[in-house]
């Protein structure tokens, strides 16, 4: 699982987990307390049925088999009745719960209004606190993203006062991954040091939300201070909450390349060089990235593919038109084809002998790469004219498509 | 002793044995349906908007192309292709294969969609019948046709993957709905979880009776006829409980056609969807567990209770039963072709766990539960087996079945809650009592011809079949559209029939 290799400091797995792993269940401890509650419910089950039978039917019925089936029947029937029951009461619960709710949550909002102001609601808020608190927390909570500037000191404190905060902060230790992400989310809004040292804890949480919601409100409360240790967690992160916090961070992507993104490409961790270069791919904008040569030469063929694809991004790439043309003809397919995309978004006409090669290639991915490039360089239409005679049939088909989305002006139908 | 003994005694024995085993099917469904609602509290619930909004900006998310096949769809093409282009997804293409229809199914879409003939290669290394073309849009949209000769739905797939270029596929049936956000939702495990996943679902839910704009289910309601509310009881007690169980344990055999998003470079080196299997979802799935298990990878197939595929049951009692027959041959030949996966601990929870309980409970199951009937009616008749002995069976069967289906609605109302109308939460409760004091004794019988039939090799997808459409079927009834929703066949009902007046 994601959230078991990406959580830090996880505890070694004890024989149980690796008995569920080797069987490939979810093995960490959540799908161990799911197996344990799932035999207990139906250990339950059971032993009421033999309970009823062994203590009460068994010498009340004529046959020991009459007697079992009745006591598993009216446990059946007993279950059926709680499930039903239970569906009720919680629909009557969450209905008067709504009721409720709807009926306070304008005096509550009025009073944060005028706390937030400046005028004192403590005894007020505390009033409705005592008799509605869910109501207070979720306004307080609904309230403090909205609000800034001064007036968010007044709410931060009263939510400490009405001992929300210490709420939050247990909720962050809760087995609930859930009920954790809610409250980082919630504490996020406080502007305290306990609640941001515990935010900063929840970074290392073995949830993908709870650190995702942990990285982001830091992101939001803590402004540029933190952006560059986001950036480098990010990096660290399964793809799901990379790509959230990557596109939340692609405002500040000018910022970042000054140290942050060089710093990434520094790296001797392949992965995370490959992670950075991937990224300012999908910031999709003109940035000034240093050190890309040395990239290009790199070992590492994903390295050199990923960066080559990244220089139409980057300002100055016109240094590297040699660069890509020896890269046009490297061994790797994946060094090719990004070549041949680099070559092609910045119109290098050098290229062009390459690309010609390349779209005979017995590989699809460059051979399509260079035909892309070769319809946006407007001397390469004719190379594809040509090719399109050629006997090289699947050169002549690649071409073809390309010429033909050139000619009605459409892009290739996918990204990558 | 004198052979009426003997043949009461063999009898009641056979009786004891099929009670047993139909307590131990109801116990194995009661504990999956416990296991998957604990299951189903850890998941981790609908994308929050932000996290939604911010995955459908980024270029990081992997491309995803989706197959729709069509075969005789010209009444509901453009609307559910048209339903297929307004996903919200950042980065997707949608490739419908004409399967050969028969109908002005092409036509429908070269003119909807202002079709030219491409030059797109289509050269995976899938064999399938002739390509006759393969067509894209003139529109600003990422639509591409592939015209073909009819070779069946896992033809047009393979088809489909031979064309597509994006690293995930997503299989769908082109006349299911999907969620607009059902795509995002579906690709979260591949997000989490990249290298270790290849494949994953979503729940299929009983569209009948809500209302459709557009291809988009407007307002969620219980199904009006019986016959439909009976299966959307069934569906939630498949999905909710067993799915959601087998997927946490990494067990899950079954990947509805209807809706499923695969590693497309996996697929492919698993040789695409077979096409002599009337049961190509189920099948692909399970060989997915054999090869990935044989090559020892380390691997996820997924199921994911967020995404929803709204799909039409059928409310004709006769196209019921071919459905049904249909899907338990499809089981049949699936389990037979890996049979070598049964009990066997190198497939991991998928031998030790999903294989067997398909094998006895989902394969078997049926005919032997359909002897436990007989047996004891015939038994009482005969009085060979004594009334204490039939209650036994009766409330084995019938109210832990009861008691199930009940348990699916309250784990529906307690963790997705989709249905907002409490006197359609009422409906659904009775139909869950009433469903097993009748339907689904008929379904076993239907289930039960079925296994017979697969053991019989029986082909053919009962009316509509790529191969048998082609006039083995000579009572074809031309109003009644055919379509492939979770690999069944059903009629336009009014609400989707006034969605596409209204489109």
């Amino acid at each position: 699982m994601a959230t078991t290799t990406a959580s830090r400091g996880a505890p070694p797995a004890s024989p149980s987990t690796t008995v569920l792993r080797h069987f490939g269940v979810a093995s960490d401890h959540h799908g161990l307390s799911i197996v344990l509650k799932s035999l207990l419910v139906a250990a339950v089950h059971i032993g009421l049925a033999l309970f009823l039978h062994l203590t009460y039917l068994r010498s009340r019925l004529p046959t020991p088999t009459l007697s079992l089936v009745v006591a598993f029947a009216l446990v059946q029937l007993a279950a059926i009745v709680m499930l039903l029951l239970a569906l009720l009461l919680r629909k009557l619960h969450r209905e008067l719960r709504e009721r409720r709710i709807d009926l306070v949550r304008p005096e509550v909002f009025e009073c944060l209004a005028s706390h937030s102001a400046g005028s004192d609601q403590r005894a007020e808020i505390g009033r409705l606190a005592r008799l509605h608190m869910d109501v207070v927390e979720s306004c307080l909570a609904e309230m403090l993203p909205s609000i800034t500037g001064s007036g968010r000191a007044p709410l931060s404190e009263l939510a400490i006062e009405l001992g929300l905060v210490r709420r939050w902060q247990a909720g962050c230790r809760s087995h609930d991954d859930r009920r954790r992400a809610e409250s980082v989310a919630k504490l996020g809004q406080i502007d305290d040091g306990t609640a941001r040292r515990t935010l900063v804890t929840a970074l290392g949480d073995r949830s993908n939300a709870v650190r995702l919601e942990a990285a982001r409100v830091l992101l939001r409360s803590a402004g540029t201070s933190q952006l560059e240790r986001i950036f480098a967690f990010a990096l660290a992160q399964p793809l799901f909450v990379r790509a959230i916090l990557i596109e939340e961070l692609r405002p500040h992507a000018l910022t970042l390349c000054a140290t942050a993104v060089q710093d990434g490409l520094r790296s001797r961790d392949v992965r995370r060089v490959v992670r950075t270069l991937e990224v300012i791919a999908a910031w999709h904008k003109a940035l000034p990235v240093a050190g890309l040569d040395r990239l290009l030469d790199h070992a590492n063929v994903q390295v050199r593919s990923h960066a080559l694809a990244i220089l139409p991004y980057v300002c100055g790439a016109d240094d590297f038109d040699a660069a890509i043309i020896a890269a046009l003809g490297e061994a790797s397919p994946e060094v090719q084809a990004a070549a041949a995309f680099a070559a092609g978004q910045l119109t290098i006409d050098a290229a062009l002998p390459q690309l010609e090669q390349l779209l005979h290639s017995p590989d699809e991915q460059p051979a399509r790469a260079a035909a892309t490039a070769l319809a946006i360089i407007p001397a390469g239409q004719a190379v594809l004219e040509r090719a399109v005679l050629s006997t090289n049939r699947s050169a002549a088909a690649v071409a073809l498509e390309s010429l033909e989305r050139a000619r009605t002006g459409r892009q290739e139908n996918l990204v990558r | 002793m004198d052979i009426a003994a003997w043949f009461a005694t063999v009898f009641g024995f056979m009786e004891h044995v099929i009670i047993f085993y139909v307590g131990a099917i109801n116990s194995t469904y009661f504990l999956l349906t416990t296991l998957g609602y604990f299951a189903l509290r850890r998941s981790h619930g609908n994308l929050s908007r932000s996290e939604r909004d911010s995955l459908l900006r980024s270029s990081l998310v992997p491309a995803v192309s989706v197959l729709a096949p069509a075969y005789n769809e010209s009444a509901t093409v453009k609307d559910s292709v048209r339903a297929l282009l307004r996903l919200h997804y950042p980065n997707y293409e949608v490739i419908v294969i004409n399967d050969g229809s028969k109908d002005a199914t092409m036509q429908v879409l070269t003119e909807e969609f202002h079709l030219y003939k491409s030059s797109r290669r289509h050269a995976g290394s899938l064999a399938t019948k002739r390509v006759r073309a393969v067509y894209e849009s003139r529109d600003p949209i990422r639509l591409v046709v592939i015209d073909k000769e009819n070779g069946g739905k896992a033809d047009a797939l393979n088809a489909g993957l031979n064309a597509a270029r994006s690293p995930l596929v997503a299989a769908i049936d082109s006349d299911s709905l999907l969620e607009p956000d059902a795509l995002l939702a579906v690709t979260r495990p591949f997000l989490e979880d990249p290298e270790r996943t290849v494949a994953a679902g979503g729940i299929v839910r009983v569209v009948n009776g809500c209302d459709v704009q557009h291809g988009t289910v407007t307002r969620i309601a219980a199904p009006p006829s019986l016959l439909a509310r009976f299966q959307a009881v069934e569906y939630l007690r498949a999905f909710l409980g067993g799915r959601v169980a087998f997927s946490f344990m990494n067990a899950l055999m079954l990947i509805s056609g209807a809706f499923g998003l695969f590693r497309r470079d996996v697929i492919m080196k698993a040789g695409g969807f077979l096409a002599t299997t009337v049961g190509e979802d189920m099948e692909l799935v399970v060989r997915l567990h054999r090869l990935l298990r044989e090559q020892k990878r380390d691997y996820r197939i997924v199921f994911v209770p967020e995404p929803i595929c709204w799909t039409e049951v059928p409310e004709r009692w006769r196209t019921l039963y071919r459905q049904r027959n249909r899907w338990q041959r499809g089981t049949v030949e699936s389990l037979w072709r890996h049979r070598r996966m049964m009990l066997n601990p190198d497939y991991g929870m998928a031998g030790l766990a999903g294989f067997p309980y398909f094998a006895l409970f989902e394969m078997i199951g049926p005919a032997i539960e359909l002897l436990g009937y007989v047996l004891t009616v015939a038994g009482l008749a005969l009085r060979i087996i004594s009334w204490d002995t039939a209650i036994v069976f009766f409330a084995m069967s019938v109210l832990f079945g009861i008691l199930l289906s009940i348990s699916a609605i309250t784990l529906e109302e307690a963790t997705t809650r989709r249905y907002p109308s409490p006197a359609d939460v009422a409906k659904l409760f009775v139909a869950a009592v009433i469903e097993n004091l009748g339907f689904r004794q008929l379904l076993t019988v239907w289930r039960t011809k079925g296994l017979i039939d697969a053991l019989r090799k029986k082909r053919g997808w009962g009316r509509w079949s790529a191969s048998a459409s082609a006039g083995r079927n000579p009572r074809a009834e031309p109003p009644q559209v055919e379509r492939r929703g979770n690999t069944r066949y059903t009629p336009v009902t009014a609400d989707r029939c006034a969605a596409c007046a209204a489109a």
